[in-house]
């Protein structure tokens, strides 16, 4: 049976200002609007409220928020998908919601959204594949191949300005 | 972690994150969501600890009730195991030398034209009319309930189908199967089904009942027979006693008269 713990507020408080810029980020690669970014962070806590998971470490707990956040956002994505019938209504409103970045965030979060995270932690974080496969508790072989397709998506969409060391 | 990788994309991501007014917005939602459910997990932690309780309160009670209900089947159970085998002393152990003259002879308690039941102070008889023999005999001795008279006496009666037979003091009470040859102690008679009634009555036959070699008591059945129990003794006296000689059954029906002789 998994330990659990019931978070003071000041521990909540804490543990939001050590990861709300990540979660945030990971969550706006998906849900490309700030609104809708902010409703997926906070799904993102109150998960960690409702479930209380116990974290062994820093890594351990900011590798949890990721997936959880990572996971929340795709069933929102889902239930949309599933909501809206009329597909142009949902093209329109996307598009309507990419104002709110610059033009090569915007070829990043139109990745495939499998990529997304994976790309995130790779470009932004700085974590090697097998980091990132621990984080996302899934096969090296797999992450290593998310960032092959993506990095040939990257070269190909932004070109020049796509210079990996 | 390693260095990262493409300055671009991280200077993109740089302009990502939530403003002053938005960080305070969802923390004060995830912290009023954590206070709320702080609360909710206080009243859950009261509510399951009554529950335990209640729980362990009816597993307590259902413990306490199952113990008893064992131990009254226990109880039961060796209250009502067989103490004594039917027929442990068998006819001839009877001892014809303790029927001694002035005794009350036995007293027919049931008879058809399979069996004649009869008790004394020895025990219960049950002497098959067919085969001519006895084939049940209920000691009383082993028991200590010899007394049929007096203080406390031990009461005999059969059912009026012959199959069963109680006897029973104001201390003890024990159940007498005829059919399976099984004697039980029990504690009351309540399960029993069949009727008890009296069903034999003591008749007076004239006869040559001042002989001194002969003393009998007749009795008449349910079905219109006789059936009389003779104790014949020796003319001979040894002491002013008369000797035994044996215990007869007579028992007749339509005027026709059967003769049977207990202790061959």
């Amino acid at each position: 049976m998994s330990k659990s713990k019931v978070r003071t507020d000041k521990e909540i408080e804490e543990i939001y200002m050590r990861h709300s810029n990540t979660i945030y980020r990971i969550c706006f690669a998906y849900m490309k609007n700030h609104v809708d970014t902010e409703d997926a962070v906070q799904e993102t806590f109150f998960k960690l409220i409702k479930s209380r998971p116990f974290f062994e470490s820093k890594e351990h707990e900011k590798a949890w928020l990721i997936r959880t956040a990572t996971n929340i956002c795709k069933n929102i994505l889902k239930h949309w998908w599933m909501k809206r019938e009329n597909i142009d209504d949902f093209c329109n409103l996307q598009s309507s919601k990419k104002k709110e970045t610059d033009d090569i965030l915007n070829l990043v979060i139109e990745l495939p959204e499998k990529y997304k995270t994976v790309v995130y932690l790779y470009y932004y974080e700085g974590y090697n594949s097998v980091e990132i496969a621990k984080i996302m508790k899934k096969p090296q072989s797999t992450i290593r191949n998310y960032l092959h397709e993506a990095r040939a998506i990257l070269k190909e969409r932004l070109g020049d300005d796509f210079n990996e060391e | 972690m390693i260095s990262m990788k493409n300055d671009k994309i991280i200077i993109s991501w740089n302009k990502i994150k939530p403003s002053d007014s938005a960080n305070e917005r969802m923390l004060s939602a995830i912290l009023e969501r954590n206070r709320s459910m702080y609360h909710r997990n206080k009243k859950e932690i009261v509510q399951r600890k009554q529950k335990i309780k209640k729980m362990l309160i009816l597993f307590g009670a259902c413990f306490i009730v199952a113990v008893v209900i064992v131990g009254i089947l226990m109880f039961n159970k060796s209250r009502t195991s067989v103490i004594m085998s039917p027929l442990s002393v068998s006819a001839s152990e009877l001892g014809m030398e303790e029927y001694i003259f002035g005794v009350e002879l036995p007293s027919v308690i049931y008879g058809d034209d399979g069996r004649i039941i009869m008790y004394d102070f020895r025990g219960v008889y049950v002497y098959d009319l067919k085969n001519e023999k006895l084939t049940g005999y209920a000691d009383f001795r082993p028991i200590n309930m010899t007394l049929i008279q007096g203080d406390n006496p031990t009461f005999v009666e059969a059912s009026s189908d012959g199959k069963l037979v109680k006897f029973y003091n104001n201390e003890k009470k024990y159940l007498y199967d005829v059919e399976i040859n099984e004697i039980k102690e029990v504690i009351n008679y309540n399960e029993i089904t069949e009727d008890f009634q009296e069903g034999v009555v003591e008749v007076f036959i004239a006869g040559d009942k001042e002989s001194l070699s002969k003393e009998y008591t007749t009795y008449k059945m349910k079905d219109g027979s006789l059936i009389a129990v003779i104790l014949v003794f020796n003319p001979e006296f040894e002491d002013d006693v008369p000797k035994y000689r044996n215990l007869y059954l007579i028992r007749e029906v339509n005027n026709e008269r059967f003769d049977y002789a207990i202790f061959q």
